[in-house]
């Protein structure tokens, strides 16, 4: 998990709002190569900001803050699995001193294909990365800071690394419907379909081919799968075929680095439309034990 | 009933074809191929002898151009070329021509081949995904590294970080089997002709 609690009080900040971007440093590298350097502020295809859902930071009540990346049209940005190419979000919140952040929660993410057949896994318009923020002792003060290190890389035709570093004071802007949105595409954690997995590794090989095999109670929609990559695994992007009550996914998994065998298993979002339209998500744990 | 409906559906989709797009492997044969350099000369893989290096390029992409400036890739091709080592830089970027990739290989001094790949070919031979993509090919022409260039995608780690192709030349050189001989690749992905 790309995720790290930054010491508290580390970014004191002397103003109300206060926010660096460094990813201007990056822009203006890629434009000063072109000889426009100027236009570098305007370059940046994602801005960052802190928010909060409008929660309670007391006992008893729930309060999520996250970071929201708004991105320009026709940009996107990744998930934690970035898929054939690309990089992770990531995003480090530092909260006041009375709460203890969570780890963030992703919305399920987009495949778009980019040139060549590479698949990419990840969001475009905005993504919201919140994380639940508990009660830690007395609520916090007003003026408190608040600071999060945000980093992504932004492609279109082109890509731009971009990074941020959020400073500002307690309490944050709320963002209801953003946070809505976000509650509405998290992944579930009981899925209505049954999951078989056959194929799997032979004795010492690296490489295996996988397929799952999910049983919906009725036939799905627009199924898509998307497995989170380990340290561990190389995964190539799924293939989806679905018949009826009945969807199979083939995934090619590669164990990489130095480790010797493969993990016990991997984490996947499941994504399907229901008959209204409405995208649903839910997150499954594959199991591949007994499958050496 | 519903058990059987399911099983017939199971045999239906077990009729499709289930394979993966190309591509090169660790433990493969490396594909040979043949693309103009800088000089418009053709470059043959099966042609040239011993250890090979194969990187995929996109000066544009930002993970590239941070290594280029820090000078990693010219460096490496430099003090591996002393032993022995071909390094080839493959550009399948579909709007970068020969004109582009000179321009490029004059802004950083390059002294190592740079071969032009515009349709993508070679590219998609191998299946790479991103850049930079980096290949290993021992002396019998066999794929012994297929990944990333280090374990730093975001080159901010500073200290500590492993060059996994340096790794596997090392070991390669010294006669030792490559211990990690495979990685996740990270960057761009390569824009491939649509």
């Amino acid at each position: 998990m790309p995720y790290t609690l930054l010491a508290r009080n580390s970014a004191p900040g002397c103003g109300l709002l206060r926010v660096v971007k460094t990813g201007f440093v990056h822009v203006a590298w890629v434009l000063l190569g072109l000889g426009v350097a100027s236009a570098a502020e305007e370059a940046q295809p994602v801005r960052a900001r802190l928010v909060v859902d409008g929660g309670r930071p007391v006992a008893g009540g729930t309060l999520h803050v996250g970071v929201l990346l708004e991105i320009e049209d026709g940009w996107h940005i990744y998930w934690k699995n970035p898929g054939d190419a690309g990089l992770a979000t990531e995003v480090r919140l530092t909260l006041p001193e009375g709460l203890e952040a969570a780890a963030p929660r992703w919305p399920a993410p987009s495949r778009f294909t980019q040139p060549g057949g590479l698949a990419g896994y990840g969001y475009e318009g905005s993504l919201l990365l919140a994380s639940e923020a508990r009660p830690a002792g007395p609520p916090p003060a007003v003026g408190a800071p608040v600071a999060a290190e945000v980093s992504w890389l932004a492609c279109k035709e082109v890509c731009l690394l971009g990074s941020a570093r959020l400073e500002e004071r307690w309490p944050l802007p709320t963002a209801a419907a953003e946070f809505e949105r976000w509650r509405a595409e998290l992944p579930a954690t009981e899925p209505p379909f049954s999951v078989n997995v056959t194929g799997g590794w032979a004795p010492g090989a690296r490489r295996a081919e996988l397929t799952l095999w999910l049983t919906w109670p009725a036939p799905p929609g627009d199924v898509e799968v998307f497995p989170e990559a380990g340290g561990q695994l190389k995964l190539s992007a799924p293939r989806v075929q679905s018949r009826g009550a009945l969807t199979r996914v083939d995934l090619e998994a590669t164990v990489v680095g130095s480790s010797s065998g493969p993990p016990e298993g991997l984490t996947a979002v499941v994504t399907a439309r229901e008959a209204g339209g409405a995208r649903r998500a839910w997150e499954i744990v594959i199991p591949f034990a007994g499958q050496s | 009933m519903r058990t059987m409906i399911g099983m017939l559906m199971m045999a239906a989709l077990a009729l499709a074809p289930a394979a993966f797009a190309g591509g090169a492997s660790v433990g493969d044969s490396a594909p040979d191929f043949t693309l103009p350099d800088l000089a418009g000369e053709q470059a043959t893989l099966s042609k040239i002898e011993g250890v090979r290096v194969l990187e995929w390029v996109n000066p544009d992409c930002p993970f590239v151009e941070r290594h280029y400036k820090a000078g990693t890739m010219k460096r490496l091709a430099a003090d591996y070329g002393a032993k022995g080592v071909t390094w080839l830089t493959i550009n399948s970027t579909n709007y970068m021509d020969a004109a582009a990739n000179r321009k490029f290989a004059e802004s950083y001094a390059l002294s190592q081949r740079i071969l032009v790949d515009q349709d993508g070919k070679v590219g998609h031979l191998y299946g790479a995904a991103t850049t930079p993509h980096m290949f290993v090919i021992d002396g019998t022409g066999k794929i012994v590294y297929a990944g990333a260039i280090d374990d730093d995608p975001r080159g901010t780690r500073g200290a500590g970080v492993t060059n996994y192709v340096a790794a596997a030349l090392d070991e390669l050189l010294a006669g030792k089997p490559v211990s990690t001989p495979e990685t996740t690749p990270y960057g761009c992905s390569v824009k491939y002709a649509k």
